[in-house]
């Protein structure tokens, strides 16, 4: 295979619209529930946590697209074999590939709970499953373009959600911040890890590099998205430490999502219905792009045709979806997969980093000699 | 030797198929080679003029027969001529051509000219003097509008094309002119802008129509699905008026007009959803009045789509949303409904669209009164009847409203239909139901082009500059670049820094 | 391409086909619209569920349903066998608890109930005085629907801030946190069959400890609320003579303020010795009070003011120390104190001893804005 990788004209995508793939990437199915998860760690806290959490993806962004820069226009599945040679590279490719399908699973399961338990707890697992799939098929075919198009509406269209904010803000206690700093670092930096399954999804970068336009304006973009999650990430944080009481927050799976329970407009009432619904158009993107990513990865890898791959894939998904109902389960499975992203997402590309630099240093020391 | 014979043979045939196409040099072989390619048809004229030895061969009815007596019968019939070039010079018709070939000579015979046949010449003279067929322009009925012009297009392709030519009196208007149908042979027309219109869209135009292997086209709406880029799609991709003014907005912005001869529609592309919803009163109104009136379109439109699936979604699953206040109003109006949600839908919608479409059948004055008194009578009937509640009533009436304020006819119709699917799966599967379809729409449309170019710019891929004149239209100084959809070869409709300092 | 399309197309039917979800078609389910919640015989609940009145204008009943099950979950189920139309929580508006239930104390007042999706975290709360089921089975003829009727009672007495909000929400939010206590209002049955809001309730954990009644209340919500809009008649205790009263009926004077606005904040002010200021800022208007004193001059209206303020701040230290007595933190002295010193680790038990012994002073801070039409 090549490893240096230059998609089509017509495939391009502007830079910017790299802000609103992170975004739509990283807000999914962990934007729901880390409150809880966070804050059972680092109480009072635990926005500290997000930060902390929001400043180190910064600190991974800014190394990944470092490590794609030393390696021209290449992605991942390139660089891998550059740097560890065909066989190693080749299973290493393997691992990212599985790594993006669990990741779609993973979403793919949480938000199918989630529409199980507030609002049709007797529609069997595989009907949502297959509807889902189709979709995401459909939107699949149409090619990157497409793909990145439904992250910008998705971004576009779900903003509306924001301006609902101010209602749980008028059953806010403030007090409920205080005293800052009390929980003791390790709880802190706990928490920060918890962050992992909620921040994830910037990895797509490795993926997606090779088809942004221009090169130089990589980082302004990839900072400004992040840094729009992140402030969207400590906003909820804020907000339900001080709309919650801590054992309330403690209780409470959803918190995201429960927030909306207060919302009562004079034409609807309980919104989170609206919301529950409208959280496919979040998914989506992240359905989309993670798939499209783990394809990518097998044309790039293996050079096979996308069609039959796309059918297997589907089938990977399919298959296990259907098993792991109970909410423990499910749990589970979301932390086995919170310790594998860990390690993938915010440890591996630092020896990525310093593997390609070596290897670049290398080459150049062995040309001056020749 | 096998070579040679192939290429005698082929020779042969050429040389007798020329023989077959040259004019026939008696007048008796000539008039009968002239009949029989037409079918020996009733309508064939000829008519030998005194003793000049012309013979004029025509089809009556398409041809001007005032035109014909007084430019080319009297000018020529007292005198006698050698040769065809002598006659050409004493004709005061201002088309005329010489030709030698029998299929030309059919073919302008059926465009509306008239043969002026010397017996031995090898050439004839064919005067172009097309009769009226038709009507005489009139008032843009369809999309009628309140401020700006008030005429529309006819079926006359020259006089369209003369319409578009007393908008813009620009040398740079290029009209180019192609036929298509093996059988109809109709005329078509690309008009563009030169030096504004995107050559590569106007070769994937060209080469479209060029390519069409079609026996005949009638309308220029049959056109404009066969040259769409995905006709298997519901929703259209370019767009109709009757309108010349819109047209040379259009043109002005750099897309292409293309006008079928016979078909009083012009086809404008390359065209994006958001323009269907848009109409050239908002730009003939003030800006904040333009702009409110195409804000009250687009939320027509997810009314019209959207309102009747909510209210089946909200009856059949998620009684919880209903607030308290209108909860009893509903309740109570169902009470007496026996079907469930979805069907009660499903029936009237039905009903609606049934008085539409025998309110669009009848002649205007019947259809109005049968609209008005259908929807009266059925409804009420239906609601004492217990058939459906009333507030459905309102609520399909809102949303046939509302995909009535759609400017195009054509995506009108697509929003009616759209209702539909999406009360399906709100009937089966309640919000998630209609997010799908949502969803399913928002990836189909993303999935479109129209002529290449994105369906749903300048939204996406986003364009930020062209969405001052996209859902709202900001004041003309604020919009000064021509939009990107159309890839103009000048950007600019005007220098605005110079205007800014003069105006 | 088309092919495609139709595989979609089927796969798509199939699916609407075999996985329609289950319905709750609005007609064919029983609204319900308020629970009552009393004590049964053998540690079992009496449920009373009234659904929601259809037809306002005919003269049935409304649906009320009474049952008994040892879960509150299963007094639904239970009731279910009753009905024609199954029943649904999912438009509940009101819970009520009959006060037995809750000077057991034994159950936890909102938890069960919120961990139902259904039902909507702005659902009401309120304790009965006396039963529930005779609150729900009071007949009046300007009550069509009960249900309906105290929803909208205290929706309306929320707005305008006479009673404390305590929807579930609220309710738990004060349950799950460690040092403030829940308060609910408190509905009476009238004589003549009719509903009265009477006062609150104050809780010590989830058990009913005390009752206040409206003035006090009053008091509550203006120590944890802030008020935008609001009307209260104070008793004005004073000695002076120009603020005798006996102008009216009663020989008390009573001065009925308007729009009131108010403020207010609680500091902790020592921390070893527990020590708190409460200081109150408000304002208002003074449509009314009855004593012949002359509100025109400003120097009787710096009178009133003083007045008020002093009976304000008496008012407010008894029920202060009418709670303390009752060890119930219901101003959420035990959160304040939780946020302003480090490391407390405050736990319930350890509260309830200090908060007996605490010490708070009062600050009211009041101005009469305008006096209406009238000097």
């Amino acid at each position: 295979m090549k490893v240096q990788y230059q998609p089509k004209q017509q495939y391009l995508l502007n830079t910017f619209l790299l802000f609103f793939i992170f975004h739509a990437m990283q807000v999914g199915i962990g934007i729901q529930a880390f409150e809880r998860i966070i804050f059972s760690e680092a109480k009072q806290d635990a926005w500290i946590s997000v930060v902390l959490a929001g400043i180190f993806s910064h600190v991974v962004v800014y190394i990944m697209i470092k490590t794609l820069q030393i390696n021209g226009t290449s992605d991942i599945y390139g660089i891998q074999i550059t740097v560890y040679g065909k066989w190693i590279g080749k299973i290493l490719n393997c691992f990212f590939i599985f790594y993006c399908l669990l990741a779609f699973m993973i979403i793919l399961k949480n938000y199918i709970e989630v529409l199980q338990t507030w609002i049709f707890p007797t529609v069997p697992t595989w009907l949502f499953s297959v509807s889902i799939l189709l979709l995401v098929i459909y939107g699949f075919t149409g090619g990157i373009r497409v793909i990145v198009g439904v992250c910008f509406f998705s971004f576009i269209l779900s903003i509306w959600m924001l301006g609902l904010i101010g209602y749980p803000l008028r059953y806010s206690e403030l007090n409920h911040l205080l005293p800052i700093m009390e929980t003791n670092i390790v709880s802190i930096i706990k928490g920060t890890h918890k962050m992992t399954l909620t921040i994830i999804g910037f990895e797509i970068l490795y993926v997606v590099y090779p088809f942004l336009k221009e090169k130089d304006k990589v980082q302004k973009f990839a900072h400004l998205g992040i840094a729009a999650t992140n402030i969207l990430y400590l906003l909820l944080m804020l907000l339900s430490i001080i709309y919650f009481s801590p054992g309330q927050l403690e209780k409470t799976i959803w918190p995201s999502l429960t927030l909306f329970k207060i919302i009562k407009l004079p034409f609807i009432e309980r919104i989170e219905y609206v919301i529950i619904t409208f959280w496919l158009l979040i998914i989506l993107p992240n359905l989309l792009l993670y798939l499209w990513a783990a394809i990518q990865g097998v044309k790039r890898t293996f050079g096979k045709k996308s069609k039959w791959v796309l059918l297997i894939f589907i089938l990977f998904i399919f298959i296990p979806s259907l098993f792991f109902n109970s909410r423990i389960n499910i749990n589970r499975l979301n932390h086995y997969f919170s310790i594998i992203a860990f390690y993938i997402v915010f440890c591996y590309p630092f020896i990525l980093y310093a593997l390609s630099l070596i290897r670049k240093k290398l080459t150049s020391t062995m040309e001056k000699m020749q | 030797m096998f070579f040679k014979k192939k290429k005698f043979t082929k020779e042969k045939a050429e040389k007798q198929a020329k023989n077959e196409n040259l004019i026939p040099t008696s007048r008796e072989l000539m008039s009968a080679e002239f009949k029989k390619r037409l079918q020996h048809s009733a309508d064939i004229l000829e008519n030998e003029v005194g003793n000049s030895g012309i013979t004029l061969f025509s089809i009556g009815n398409l041809i001007d027969k005032t035109m014909l007596h007084r430019d080319i019968i009297e000018p020529i019939i007292s005198q006698s001529f050698d040769s065809i070039q002598v006659i050409m010079e004493h004709l005061s018709v201002g088309e005329i051509r010489k030709t030698d070939h029998m299929d030309t000579v059919v073919q302008s015979v059926l465009d509306g000219s008239v043969v002026i046949y010397l017996e031995g010449n090898l050439f004839v003279l064919l005067a172009h003097i097309p009769a009226r067929l038709g009507r005489a322009l009139s008032f843009a009925l369809n999309e009628s509008q309140v401020v700006g012009p008030q005429v529309a297009f006819t079926e006359s392709l020259m006089i369209n094309l003369g319409l578009i030519r007393n908008y813009i009196k620009d040398s740079n208007l290029s009209v180019e002119n192609l036929v298509v149908g093996s059988r109809s042979n109709k005329s078509v027309a690309i008009v563009s802008l030169n030096g504004i219109a995107s050559q590569q869209m106007v070769g994937i135009v060209r080469k479209r129509i060029q390519n069409l292997k079609i026996d005949a086209i009638l309308d220029s709406s049959q056109l404009a699905q066969l040259i769409e880029d995905n006709s298997l799609t519901i929703f259209p991709q370019l767009a109709l008026t009757e309108r010349p003014d819109r047209i040379c907005d259009w043109l002005l912005k750099g897309k292409l007009a293309i006008i079928v001869d016979g078909s009083s529609l012009v086809i404008g592309s390359p065209q994006s959803f958001v323009e269907f919803f848009q109409t050239l009163e908002d730009s003939n109104v003030n800006w904040q009045i333009g702009s409110f009136l195409r804000l009250l379109r687009v939320s027509a439109l997810f009314l019209s789509v959207f309102f009747t699936a909510i209210y089946v979604a909200c009856l059949t699953f998620h009684y919880e949303v209903i607030p308290q206040t209108l909860l009893i109003t509903l309740t109570e109006s169902r009470a007496r409904v026996p079907f469930p949600p979805i069907i009660e839908a499903f029936l009237l919608e039905f009903v609606i669209e049934l008085l539409r479409e025998a309110g669009a059948r009848l002649p205007t004055k019947v259809g109005q009164t049968m609209g008005i008194v259908g929807g009266i009578v059925i409804g009420t009937a239906a609601v004492q009847a217990g058939f459906t509640s009333n507030i459905l009533i309102i609520i399909i009436a809102l949303a046939a409203l509302g995909s009535f304020v759609t400017p195009s006819y054509t995506m009108g119709n697509v929003i009616r239909i759209l209702r539909f699917p999406l009360i399906i799966l709100a009937g089966f599967w309640g919000f998630y139901g209609i997010m799908y379809g949502f969803c399913f729409l928002l990836i189909h449309l993303l999935r479109q082009s129209s002529l290449g170019s994105p369906f749903l710019a300048p939204f996406y891929p986003p364009r930020f500059e062209d969405w001052k004149d996209s859902l709202i239209r900001l004041p003309f100084s604020v919009t000064y670049k021509r939009p990107d959809q159309t890839r103009p070869e000048d950007e600019y409709k005007y220098d605005y820094k110079k205007a800014k300092d003069h105006n | 391409m088309i092919k495609k399309g139709f595989i979609c197309c089927y796969s798509l039917s199939f699916l609407l086909l075999c996985g329609c979800a289950e319905p709750k078609v609005l007609d064919k389910v029983g609204l319900i619209t308020t629970m009552g919640f009393d004590i049964g015989k053998n540690g079992s609940f009496l449920g009373t569920l009234v659904g929601l009145k259809i037809d306002t204008n005919s003269q049935k009943d409304v649906v009320i349903l009474d049952s008994e099950s040892l879960s509150i979950r299963g007094i639904r189920s239970n009731a279910d066998n009753q009905t024609s139309k199954r029943l649904t929580s999912g438009q509940l508006r009101v819970i009520l608890y009959g006060e037995e239930l809750l000077k057991n104390g034994k159950i936890r007042i909102a938890p069960i109930l919120t961990s139902d999706p259904a039902i909507s975290d702005m659902t009401y709360i309120a304790m009965v005085d006396g039963r529930a089921r005779d609150l729900l089975h009071v007949k009046s003829s300007h009550i069509p629907d009960i249900g309906t009727h105290i929803y909208r009672l205290m929706d309306q007495n929320t707005k305008s801030k006479m009673m404390p909000l305590s929807t579930i929400h609220e309710v738990l939010h004060d349950h799950y946190i460690i040092g403030k206590d829940p308060v609910l209002p408190i509905l009476s049955k009238l004589d003549n069959n009719g509903v009265v809001y009477k006062g609150v309730a104050i809780f010590k954990g989830g058990k009913l400890v005390g009752k206040l009644n409206t003035e006090q209340s009053f008091y509550i919500m203006l120590i944890n609320d802030k008020y935008k809009s609001g009307t209260k008649d104070i008793i004005i205790k004073s000695d002076s003579s120009k603020l005798k009263g006996g102008q009216g009926l009663t020989n008390k004077t009573v001065a009925s303020l308007d729009s009131i606005r108010s403020r207010s904040n609680i500091k902790l002010i020592n921390k070893e010795k527990l020590e708190y200021e409460i200081e109150i800022k408000l304002s208002g208007r003074m449509l009314e009070i009855n004593s012949p004193i002359d509100i025109g001059n400003p120097k009787n209206m710096k009178l009133i003011e003083k007045e008020i303020k002093k009976s304000m701040k008496k008012d407010i230290e008894q029920l202060i120390s009418f709670c303390q007595s009752k060890n119930s933190d219901v101003f959420g002295f035990g959160d304040i104190y939780r946020s302003s010193v480090r490391h407390s680790n405050l736990t319930e038990e350890k509260w309830y001893k200090m908060y007996k012994n605490a010490k708070v002073n009062v600050k009211v801070d009041f101005v009469v804005i305008r006096t209406g039409l009238n000097d």
